[in-house]
This record gives structure tokens, C-alpha cells and sequence, in this order.
């Protein structure tokens, strides 16, 4: 007689990312990186952008602003193995490369933070999904994660959901961007957290497809069919090898390949070469350091009008000019929204008087590229020492790959011709006109706020906890979360910062079962790397703790 | 920013629940509720013959079951908590919908092989009970006493095949106020109407999943098996929850069929061995009917060197995209192997290729586990009426890279040949 058989965890997460994946794709997630030219279609866009009643700054003044864009003409990005040549250029002339370095600022749109909050839950940027029917049927009874204070029919929905109605007048439930930008963390949703719970291990069009048994009436039919069909064209390509880990850069690549750049209308073959099929892992950044950060996403990528390179959320379902420009309307109050969000404070004892230590070792080893926090940072903005203008003294500095040092994958695939043919496109597009990301050779040495309640970490999150980030030397080949959710304190690792994991001896092909294997971080795998950032290597263990403690306070 | 938690955080368990619904209980809960209580429509070849004694055509118990199965479509959502062990192996008397659904390959001393199918189906109104009070739906106790429910109506469908085409089908439908149908609970369980039952052999197991069954089809067979290890399962849809696994079985093809045509000549009194499947589902069925925007075949299977195995497919009803097919291992050995999905299925059937075979019941191929078999209908496949749509549904053998035997549930769809415009069977 065995024991009762548990529901199978997997499954979770690929109705999840099933019912919402697409959230991913903009929201200001680890997404794809674009670049923009004024020539990018042989005929210069409009010089004020080409939005209409829209303040967006214009296009040359875009470029301008943005220091260190260039053409990836061969040896501009300085990095041995990542050299583009004349020929891969010629053929997507609007791609565009970044150097190292400083990122510059770019005056953003002003917005409405509430007008913001009630768009992000209310509005139909992702403008498909699930017939409201079925998807409560789905349900069921079982309580699900609803936002207090929410208000409207998507009040009982969980957090990550909208309702929105069709043209048809149908009752659709999409997702919203908290999909993968919120989590739940210890008894509260945290607006902005990225959610490193996620599973796209598994085939996500799957329960779309099945859903579709609880879906009947015309309308009803046509509006799943069509949410089902963009879900199955770019599934194969979104599916990554580890729980917990993001393919949002995979999602927009293959989003992007099924899109008219010139008319944002949804191409049944892809007009340029998709994604590979096994996704690189990225890290979801936490929303509430945007208000900090001059470029969006890891390499810099995401730099402009950060409100129009957030819209990308809604490629999945978005057909026409006339529809993102609906939804650029009010994109600037969703950003000034997420600008407004702050981190949770650290919800455990802190050792002050360690901590106060640890503030003057991050100084010394850390500040350089992280910025200052607190009074050392207020301190510092008042001594004028030019660190930067953003509060806490940020620098916005993007580190070369040779310095870092970190996993190289998504650098070199932003260098790559795919890479590049997605940069071209999105220079190419209504996105572009007023968005500008140039992946530069390297990653973005991100602002800490919140950071304990981040990990794993890496750009891949591959390394489980903040004691290990700072030791390079003790990172775990292979290893495990013990957490299944953010859920339980008693999973956090409070000590290390981070949630609570165990070191395996083997990696991903000695598990045959494949939700266990897909359970295990194996960093021997592509994009999985945990080497690089060695810059706590020479702390001893007193010092590194003493700076983790720092950590806990930001 | 962080905002408190509006209740209890489950998003992954409901999304678990409804996928995991979705791969394994749509399929069943689509099979066994909702009949529209007509006979089942035979075709060439069929040797459909109603058992002495059971209400077939009572006009007036299946006017209620489409009643209460209409109603049941407008049932709120969630009257049924998730399933809990060893309660949900019981009965789940404040669920308005029960089913238990017996599937069995069986072998005879001469090496002549049957199939036989026995679903019984239970559907009150909800919170009908007795007193006429309140649904309690959400503290089902699988293990409490059964409140006596006065709209309850319990219908029976069953086929017993051989090899070769021979087949006797039954059905009635009876209300359980009337007394010769019902569920019965408590240490034990027994769902039945009219003679016809599937039950407990003994108490339910307090502490795990190791259950004795007994299958009783007057006229057809009495069979027992045992279950000796959970079923596999969970949320259906909405609150409909489905549960499935394989019972090792015996017991003995009856012939008390005296004066009812070819009865006799199907099974006199044979002893039999083989493998059954025991699908449970019940609560507040979300239906996939027939116009909804996906369909579903199923097959369950008994593999050498793989185990028992369950594949669902799924095909939308317009014709578009592409069949998806799961295979689940309801064998906990096979889990433990590492046969757990096998999301890259391949599951072919005679409608996707006209001119099949009609006694072709596909070809499965899961590369991953180095699977490729061809399915064969015992019988040649005849259709079924079930609630709105057509079903081909019968045992098959399997044999190529892994020899076996199971059941295969195929639902045609408009794209599909003219086959699935009707009843009739598929011709080659």
C-alpha cells in the first residue's frame, strides 16, 4: 500500500504561465532587449515620435541622450568573443549595440501612480484569454489570491488576472503583469516582486488547449481559439529547464517573430527566425528599483520611454497601431505607479551594529557599481561627490562581461543574428519609436533596495543566497530549493538571505523523473552558470557577513 | 509595496487542481455524466440486448436525470473541497454528481479475451436531502452516512465484448427514492441500481489506499479486484474531481441470461483474470459537452514493462491546431521509474486518417519511453450515443514494442470523417 498520491506541483505553474505567460514579454520584467534608428526603415520616423497627443521626446534627442549606442559594426562592443560582423549588421540595419559603462537618464512621461495601479488591473493590454465561464470553473470554489482593496468584477479574481470584455462582448479573464511581477511573500502579495516560484518547465499551451472542454458558444469559442492559438505558437519556444526560473526574453523573441513591425498585426509564420526552444533562465528584477535604473533590463536593454517598452506586454494579443497607441495613453500612469512602489523591509531581527560594519565594507567593495543607500547615500548626494543625481547615489553602470564575468549566455545571443534580428525589429516598430535598448557587452550592476527579499541571485538566479553570491568559491554546482513558495518564513534563510536550499551531488540527467529533475539547478547547463561576480571572494567570513546583514536593511 | 493577503494563498494548488482536472477528468466526467438516458444506438454488428430486470426506457427516470443533469449546468461553482485520502476513496453523498466507472481487459482459461464496461452514474439536485435542507457540499465526508436524497436518480450503462465482435450491452435508470437504487456508505461504499453495482468488498482502509472491489453485472459478470495502491487524480474542472487507477482483477462471466437472445453464447459461466481501471468522479460537473471548443479521447492501458497508464487527448472541435496527448502512469512503480508524463505522446486514432480500419484503434508512440504499439479493437468499434455526441468506445489489445490490453474512448469531431456526423461506425 503506498502513500497517497500529492498533486502534481508542475502542473501549477503551466496553467500559470499558460493562462498568463505573456505578462512577461513588457511589464517591465527581464525581457527582450531593442534598440532603436532613425533610419531604421529607410524612411526616418516621425521626429516626435510618431505618438500622437503623446508627449514622448523626440527621436533624435533620443539618441543623443543615449551615450554609447551604436551600429554593432565589427569590434564596437569591445568584447572578444561577441564581434559582429559586416555582414550580420548589413542585414539588420536597425540593430544597435551598446557599450559599456555609464547609462545615461532619459526624462520619462509623468504619470498618475492611482490612475496606474487601477490600469494595471483593470486595463486590456493583454487583450485575449480565457472566456470568464470557464476560467471560474476552473477555479472552482478554491480561495485564490485576490488584492484587498480591489474593486470591480476582477475583485475576486486572483492578483495576476484581469477581466477585460472583447469586442464581442465577451467576458474574457487575461493576465496582468503582476503575473510574474508579484508575489506572495510571507502572508502579503508584494506588488513588484518578482516571482521566482514560476514553473515554465512544462509545455504551457497544454491547459490552454485543454481549457478549451469548459468553453462553448460561438464567441466564446473564437475569442479561447484565438488566446490558444498565440499561446501554442510561441510555447515550444518558453520553456526553461529549471523551476522558478523566467523565459521572458524567449517570450518576447518569439512574440516578435510573429509580429509586423510596421503594422503590429500577428503573423501566422514567423517573419523571422524564433527562439531557440530550450529558453536561457533570467531573473525577474523587482519593479520597485525602476525608479532608479536608466535602462530596464539586464544589459541595458529597455532605455527611452520606459512607459512604451513596458507596453510590450501587450504583443501577445495587440493587433493594430490604433490598439498600443489606446494603451500608450495610459502607460505612463502604470509606470508612474511602479515608480512609486517600495521594497518590503527586511521582516526579521537585524544585528545593527553588524549591519553598521557591513556599511562600511559595501562602501569600500560595493558602492562602486551598486550605489549608496540611506543617509550614505543622502550624505554623499550632498558632498557632491558626482556619483550620479538618483537618490541613494545610484551610478547605473553596466559592467563588461570580462568584469562580471557572470553567465554570458544572453549577451552573446543579443550579439548573435537572432539576437540581432529582434533588436531590428523592435527598432523597426511602434515600440520603438519612442523605447530605445541597445543590449550592451555585459550586465547591469542592478540597485540592491529589497534585495533580500530577491533571491536567488544572478541575472539567472543561480546562486540560492547572499552569503554565496559573495563567495564565489562556495557556489554549489548543483542545488535545490527547499521553498515551493514564498509563502512560509520558516523556507527563508534569513541568516544567508535567501530561501533555504540543499546542495545536490548530481546534476539534471541523474533524476529520471522529470518534475524532480526540473527541481534541481544544475549550472553546468547553458545559461545556468553561477561563476562571475568574485567581488566578495577576498571578504573574510566575518566581513561577508557583516555585509549581508548591510543587505538585509535596504 | 506590500498589501495583506486576502485569505488563504492557493493559487498553485487551484492551478494544480485544474490542470491536472483538465488532463485527467474532463475526459471521464465528460463519459459519465449527463447521459441523455436514451438507449445506446448499436449498429451493424452490435448484439445489443438489455439484462432481464433492469428499467431500460423508463420514460419518466430519464426525463428526471435530463432534468437534474440541465440543472446542473447552472450548479454555482465549488461545493466540493479537494480530495482528501482515504475519505475521497468513499462516497461523496452532498456531491449533486457521482459516478463510478469500471473498465476491465479479461482473459479466460481458453485464452478468449473480454472487455467489459459498467458505469454508474448518480445525480441529485444539490442539497436535495432528505430533509429538503441546505446543500452541506462543503464538508463532504466521503465517510459519513448518505443522507437519503428523494431526487436522486442512478443510471447504469455497461457492454461485455469478446474478441471477435460478439457484445451485450445494458442500461436502466431508477430513482433512489424508489428504493432499488442508491449509495450506499459508511465503512464502506456501494453505488448501484437495479443489481448492478460497484462496491467495496470490505471497510474502507482508515489509513491508506489499498481497497477490495466488486463489480456485480447481472447477467454479464461479478468480478473482484484489488486495488492495492492509490489512484491517481484530483480536480476535474471547477469543482468536479476525478480519480482513476488500475485493480487487479478475477471473478466470473455469467450466462443468467436465459431467453434473452445471444447472452448465453457470450459467456457461460467462464472464469476470467486481467486488469481493470476504477475511474471515481464526482461533484458539481463542469461538463465538456459537445459544443464545446475541445474534445476529448481517452485510453486506458495496461502495458507490459510500463504498467498502467492513462493517455487523454485533446482536439479542438473546429479542426485547428494540433491533437495533444498526455500519458499519466496511474502505477506508482511505473511513477517511481520515472514514467510520469509523457507530454510528447503521440496518439494516432482511425479518424484522424480516413479509410482506417475500422477494428484499428490507433497507434500510440511516446518516444521518450521507447514506446510504439498499435492498438486493436477486440470488436469492430460501434458508436454510442453519450449525452449529445457520438463515442467509439471499447477494449483493445496491444502489441509492438510493449504488449497489452486496455480501453479506448475515441470522440469524432466535425473535421473528422463522416463518421462522426452520426452514429454510425466507421467504415474502411
Amino acid at each position: 500500500m503506498s502513500a497517497p498520491v500529492a498533486p502534481r506541483a508542475r502542473r501549477a505553474a503551466v496553467l500559470a504561465a499558460a493562462l498568463t505567460l505573456v505578462a512577461a514579454a513588457g511589464c517591465g520584467g527581464g525581457g527582450g532587449d531593442a534598440a532603436r534608428s532613425p533610419t531604421a526603415t529607410g524612411a526616418p520616423p516621425d521626429p516626435a515620435g510618431g505618438t500622437d497627443g503623446v508627449d514622448v521626446p523626440p527621436v533624435p534627442a533620443l539618441v543623443a541622450e543615449s551615450a554609447g549606442v551604436s551600429e554593432p559594426a565589427p569590434g564596437a562592443v569591445g568584447v572578444a568573443n561577441l564581434a559582429v560582423d559586416a555582414a550580420r549588421t548589413a542585414a539588420f540595419p536597425a540593430a544597435r549595440v551598446a557599450a559599456a559603462g555609464p547609462l545615461p537618464a532619459h526624462p520619462q512621461r509623468p504619470g498618475d501612480p492611482a490612475r496606474g495601479r487601477e490600469a494595471l488591473l483593470g486595463e486590456d493590454y493583454v487583450a485575449c484569454g480565457i472566456p470568464e465561464g470557464a476560467y471560474r470553473r476552473l477555479l472552482g470554489d478554491a480561495p485564490v489570491p485576490t488584492l484587498p482593496g480591489r474593486e470591480g468584477p476582477a475583485a475576486d479574481l486572483p492578483f495576476f488576472n484581469n477581466r477585460i470584455v472583447n469586442d464581442d462582448g465577451v467576458a474574457l479573464v487575461t493576465n496582468n503583469c503582476l503575473t510574474c511581477h508579484g508575489t506572495p511573500l510571507f502572508g502579503e502579495i508584494v506588488v513588484g516582486l518578482g516571482n521566482e516560484f514560476l514553473d515554465f518547465t512544462d509545455d504551457a499551451s497544454l491547459a490552454v488547449e485543454r481549457a478549451g472542454a469548459l468553453v462553448s458558444g460561438e464567441a466564446e469559442i473564437a475569442a479561447w481559439e484565438r488566446y490558444a492559438d498565440r499561446v501554442a505558437a510561441i510555447a515550444p519556444h518558453m520553456r526553461t529547464r529549471t523551476v522558478g526560473t523566467n523565459p521572458a526574453n524567449n517570450i518576447t523573441f518569439a512574440l516578435i517573430a510573429h509580429r509586423d513591425p510596421e503594422t503590429n498585426a500577428w503573423l501566422e509564420e514567423p517573419a523571422v527566425a524564433l527562439p531557440p526552444t530550450e529558453a536561457a533562465p533570467v531573473s525577474v528584477p523587482p519593479w520597485w528599483r525602476m525608479k532608479k535604473k536608466h535602462a530596464m533590463f539586464w544589459m541595458g536593454e529597455g532605455r527611452g520611454d520606459h512607459a512604451r517598452i513596458m507596453m510590450a506586454a501587450s504583443i501577445l494579443c495587440s493587433d493594430s497601431i490604433e490598439e498600443l497607441e489606446e494603451i500608450d495613453a495610459y502607460a505612463p500612469d502604470v509606470r508612474a505607479f511602479i515608480d512609486s512602489i517600495e521594497p518590503p523591509p527586511w521582516p526579521f531581527e537585524l544585528d545593527e551594529a553588524l549591519a553598521a560594519r557591513g556599511e562600511g565594507l559595501f562602501g569600500t567593495h560595493c558602492a562602486g557599481c551598486h550605489g549608496r543607500y540611506g543617509d550614505a547615500g543622502v550624505e554623499a548626494a550632498a558632498a557632491g561627490t558626482g556619483e550620479g543625481t538618483d537618490p541613494g547615489r545610484y551610478p547605473n553602470l553596466l559592467i563588461p562581461l570580462e568584469v562580471v564575468g557572470t553567465d554570458p549566455t544572453l549577451v552573446e545571443h543579443a550579439y548573435s543574428e537572432a539576437g540581432l534580428s529582434y533588436t531590428d525589429w523592435f527598432n523597426r516598430s511602434w515600440y520603438g519609436r519612442a523605447g530605445l535598448a541597445a543590449a550592451g557587452p555585459g550586465y547591469v550592476a542592478p540597485p540592491l533596495d529589497g534585495i533580500w527579499a530577491t533571491a536567488p541571485y544572478g541575472h539567472n538566479g543561480s546562486v540560492p543566497n547572499l552569503t554565496l553570491w559573495l563567495d564565489s568559491t562556495a557556489r554549489p554546482r548543483h542545488w535545490r530549493s527547499l521553498a515551493r513558495s514564498a509563502e512560509d518564513p520558516a523556507d527563508f534563510d534569513a541568516v544567508n538571505v535567501g530561501w533555504r536550499h540543499e546542495t545536490l551531488d548530481a546534476g539534471q540527467d541523474a533524476y529520471a523523473d522529470p518534475a524532480e529533475r526540473a527541481r534541481v539547478y544544475d549550472t553546468t547547463l547553458p545559461g545556468h552558470d553561477n561563476g562571475g561576480h568574485r567581488f566578495g571572494d577576498g571578504l573574510d567570513a566575518d566581513e561577508r557577513a557583516a555585509v549581508v546583514e548591510y543587505l538585509k536593511s535596504l | 509595496m506590500a498589501v495583506p493577503l486576502h485569505g488563504d494563498h492557493r493559487a498553485r494548488n487551484v492551478l494544480r487542481r485544474a490542470a491536472l482536472g483538465l488532463a485527467l477528468g474532463c475526459a471521464a466526467l465528460a463519459s459519465a455524466g449527463c447521459d441523455d438516458g436514451a438507449d445506446p444506438e448499436g449498429a451493424g454488428g452490435d448484439v445489443a440486448a438489455d439484462a432481464p430486470g433492469a428499467a431500460t426506457g423508463d420514460g419518466a427516470a430519464d426525463a428526471v436525470l435530463e432534468r437534474l443533469a440541465a440543472s446542473l449546468g447552472d450548479a454555482p461553482a465549488g461545493q466540493v473541497p479537494a480530495p482528501r485520502w482515504p475519505e475521497d476513496l468513499g462516497a461523496h453523498p452532498n456531491a449533486p454528481f457521482e459516478a463510478r466507472e469500471w473498465l476491465s481487459v479479461l482473459r479466460d482459461a481458453e485464452g478468449e479475451v473480454w472487455g467489459l464496461h459498467q458505469r454508474i452514474v448518480r445525480v441529485a439536485p444539490p442539497g436535495a436531502g432528505a430533509d429538503g435542507g441546505a446543500a452541506d457540499g462543503g464538508a463532504t465526508d466521503g465517510r459519513a452516512r448518505s443522507p437519503w436524497r428523494y431526487g436522486a436518480v442512478v443510471r447504469v450503462d455497461g457492454t461485455l465484448e469478446r474478441a471477435g465482435g460478439e457484445r451485450r450491452r445494458w442500461s436502466a435508470t431508477e430513482r433512489e427514492a424508489v428504493g432499488l437504487a442508491g449509495l450506499a456508505t459508511g465503512p464502506s461504499f456501494s453505488l448501484g441500481v437495479l443489481g448492478h453495482e460497484v462496491a467495496s468488498a470490505g471497510a474502507l482502509p482508515d489509513d491508506g489506499c489499498g481497497v477490495d472491489w466488486r463489480v456485480v453485472a447481472p447477467g454479464a459478470a461479478r468480478l473482484d479486484g484489488v486495488q492495492d495502491h492509490c489512484p491517481e487524480g484530483g480536480a476535474a474542472a471547477g469543482a468536479a474531481f476525478a480519480i482513476a487507477g488500475p485493480v487487479a482483477t478475477s471473478g466470473t462471466l455469467v450466462a443468467e441470461v436465459e431467453g434473452q437472445g445471444r447472452g448465453a453464447e457470450l459467456a457461460p459461466d467462464r472464469a476470467v483474470r486481467g486488469v481493470s481501471w476504477l475511474r471515481s468522479s464526482w461533484g458539481a460537473p463542469a461538463l465538456p459537452g459537445a459544443g464545446a471548443a475541445v474534445s476529448f479521447d481517452r485510453a486506458a492501458l495496461a502495458l507490459e514493462g510500463l504498467g498502467a497508464v492513462e493517455l487523454v487527448r485533446s482536439r479542438r472541435t473546429s479542426g485547428r491546431g494540433r491533437p495533444r496527448t498526455t500519458l499519466v502512469a496511474l502505477d506508482p512503480r511505473a511513477r517511481e521509474a520515472g514514467v510520469v508524463a509523457g507530454l510528447e505522446t503521440s496518439w494516432t486514432l482511425p479518424g484522424d486518417a480516413p479509410g482506417t480500419d475500422v477494428r484499428d484503434a490507433g497507434r500510440l508512440r511516446v518516444p521518450a519511453l521507447g514506446v510504439d504499439v498499435a492498438l486493436r479493437a477486440l470488436s469492430p468499434v460501434v458508436a454510442e450515443r453519450d449525452a449529445l455526441e457520438s463515442v467509439f468506445r471499447g477494449a483493445v489489445v496491444a502489441s509492438g514494442t510493449h504488449r497489452g490490453a486496455g480501453f479506448v474512448e475515441h470522440r469524432p469531431i466535425a473535421s473528422d470523417r463522416p463518421a462522426a456526423d452520426d452514429a454510425q461506425p466507421p467504415t474502411s
